[in-house]
């Protein structure tokens, strides 16, 4: 049995162990206290917010170890009883793994939302049995050293082999296992790296004081190292904010601000001497403006994130029910347009056949009545169709008959047939081309037909006078065909050419030229063209100057 | 059924207790560890009592 009269030295008691005046100064009180209990806070309340979460859990398990060994450490500075100097010594090398130990846990449930399994935790075990069966002995720490007045003691193999190179294994697995995180899962990436580059800092500046310490016997360089703990705290704070880590939002940073504020505000009544009060008293008026500050603008961040979050949903739902209310739009269409088609056929048929006198010779104004019908009943039928072909189009129910064809020979053919009609409206239709191919490409013939109908009648209908000309011509370097109809008629205004094939889209002049139109058939020719891998497109030099309407096609 | 887990941990737990009162009956109430003391400057052993 020892007994030291510590006389020689001058060391003192202190008070609850841990308040004397061996220690070298007040940074001491700064760099134990300050970070753990701030930490511990954090820990605490996200713990209280989220207690089922397992990286809450481990955090706090992970802090409450960190806050142990820094009270421990503190009694280390400060006690001047070498028996408890002794005792601390010895077992906080249990606490110095279990930081190391606990933050491993973390990062594992942090990114796999569970704890690592009992195999691991088996292995974890087995690495604390050494510590268990020699702690006590001189393998842990070889001897009190008396030799000078530093309070110190010999640590043995057990303290500056053994932990260090667990710990350092353990950083090395955090490093593995957020860095496999980071590369299989690229959309939590940023996360991970801030969170594990917080863990991993904190480990760091955590042992690197110490490691230094048992290495050179200068311990004060280590009181810097404890400050990792905000270092982490900080990343942590951040992820609350950004990632919503643990929902936790405001409270995470009051706490922090609130600990903090009580802790400096408790170094007042620590110390006695005066410029630890003016430093404390300085720090505090600092801390207040820059917390309530930080607080503030939390505040207003996680509020205006909220206000987006709700709108983000609102504009979801929204969304979704005007989709609904389409799909229902178009079905209704569909039904209606379906239902309107037979009775249309029969009206159409029965004027055919007045007209032609199979129901005998009809007077001439009957005639002439039944001639505007059938005129009506043909633009009825056309109508009825495009509004068939929208909800089919909307609905996604188009079907598209891909093989190889000539579209070149294909509107070459279709000029031929609509020049009669041209010819009756007083009107040149040509057909012109420049081919360095064949103008061969896979699509549907029937939709590329209705295309070319659609937009050569157009434009012979908005052609009061001149020519129509249908221009095929194709670039092999692009691999495309090109067939423009260009016309001399009403042209286009700006504002029309931007709306122009929108549904129920028709140029100003249409309608004052009385031209009769639903206002679809270019929506329905654009999608169909689109969806065959082309698409049209129209330029005009303005109202008068006539336009030009282009189909663009893939070629084989 | 037994949760081997906490069985684990409860172990654990059970025996860092008794390692950490062994260290303090060792060190606090017998104080048997050894002291390093100073022969060639001012001399700490005069200051130890065995």
């Amino acid at each position: 049995m020892n007994y030291i009269d510590p006389t020689i030295c001058g060391w003192q008691e202190a008070t609850l162990h841990m308040f004397s005046e061996n220690v070298w100064g007040n940074f001491i009180y700064y760099s134990h206290l300050l970070p753990s209990l701030s930490g511990l806070i954090i820990a605490v309340y996200i713990f209280v917010m989220n207690h089922k979460s397992k990286p809450a859990q481990a955090l706090l398990f992970t802090t409450i170890m960190f806050t142990c060994w820094s009270l421990m450490d503190l009694v280390l500075w400060a006690d001047g009883n070498p028996r408890y100097i002794m005792y601390i010594w010895s077992v906080q090398i249990y606490f110095d793994l279990l930081v190391y130990v606990g933050s491993f846990y973390f990062l594992y449930s942090f990114l796999n939302n569970r704890f690592p399994s009992i195999k691991i935790e088996i292995a974890f075990f087995t690495l604390f049995i050494p510590l268990l069966l020699f702690s006590h002995t001189a393998l842990n720490l070889v001897a009190f050293d008396f030799t000078n007045c530093w309070r110190e003691a010999i640590e043995g193999p057990l303290w500056s082999y053994y932990v260090y190179s667990a710990e350092l294994v353990i950083a090395l697995l955090i490093l593995f296992i957020s860095a496999r995180e980071v590369i299989s899962n690229r959309k939590r990436a940023k996360e991970v790296i801030i969170v594990s580059t917080g863990v991993l800092l904190f480990l760091f500046s955590f042992s690197a004081g110490n490691i230094l310490g048992s290495f050179s016997t200068d311990w004060e360089i280590g009181q810097i190292g404890l400050f990792g703990m905000p270092v982490f705290a900080v990343f942590l704070g951040y992820s609350l904010v950004k990632f919503q880590t643990f929902k936790v939002k405001i409270l995470a940073t009051e706490a922090l601000m609130a600990g903090l504020f009580l802790l400096i505000l408790s170094l007042l009544f620590v110390r006695t001497l005066e410029n630890s009060r003016l430093i404390a008293l300085a720090t505090l008026f600092l801390f207040s403006i820059l917390g309530a500050l930080l607080v503030k603008s939390v505040k207003k961040e996680v509020k205006l994130r909220e206000q987006v979050e709700q709108l983000a949903v609102g504009l979801e739902r929204a969304n979704e029910r005007l989709q609904v209310l389409d799909k229902q739009k178009s079905e209704f269409v569909s039904i209606a347009s379906h239902q309107l088609r037979s009775p249309l056929t029969a009206i159409r048929g029965y004027v055919s056949m007045m007209t032609e006198g199979s129901f005998g010779k009809l007077p001439e104004k009957a005639s002439e009545a039944l001639g505007r019908i059938q005129e009506s009943t043909i633009f009825m039928a056309s109508s009825i169709d495009d509004f068939l072909e929208v909800s089919r189009i909307e609905s996604g129910n188009m079907k598209y008959d891909y093989k190889d064809m000539n579209f070149k020979e294909q509107a070459e053919h279709i000029v031929d047939d609509l020049r009669t009609d041209a010819l009756r409206r007083g009107l040149l239709l040509m057909f012109r081309s420049d081919m360095n191919g064949t103008g061969m490409v896979h699509a549907d013939a029937g939709k590329t037909q209705q295309i070319l109908h659609n937009l050569i009648n157009n434009a012979l209908k908005y052609t009061l006078k001149g020519s129509v000309t249908v221009y095929a011509h194709d670039d092999l370097k692009s691999k495309k065909m090109y067939v423009d109809i260009i016309d001399t008629g009403l042209g286009l205004s700006p504002e029309s050419l931007q709306k122009l094939f929108g549904k129920f889209a028709r140029a100003k002049v249409a309608s004052s030229a009385n031209i009769m139109g639903t206002g679809l058939g270019l929506f329905v020719a654009r999608e169909m063209a689109r969806a065959m891998g082309g698409d049209i497109t129209v330029a005009s030099d303005g109202e008068g100057f006539g336009s030009t309407f282009t189909i663009v096609l893939p070629l084989i | 059924m037994f949760n081997i887990r906490i069985i684990l941990r409860i172990f654990f737990l059970l025996l860092f207790l008794v390692s950490v009162w062994i260290n303090y009956e060792k060190n606090v109430i017998r104080g048997d560890f050894e002291v390093l003391t100073n022969p060639d400057g001012p001399d700490t052993s005069d200051y130890v009592f065995e």
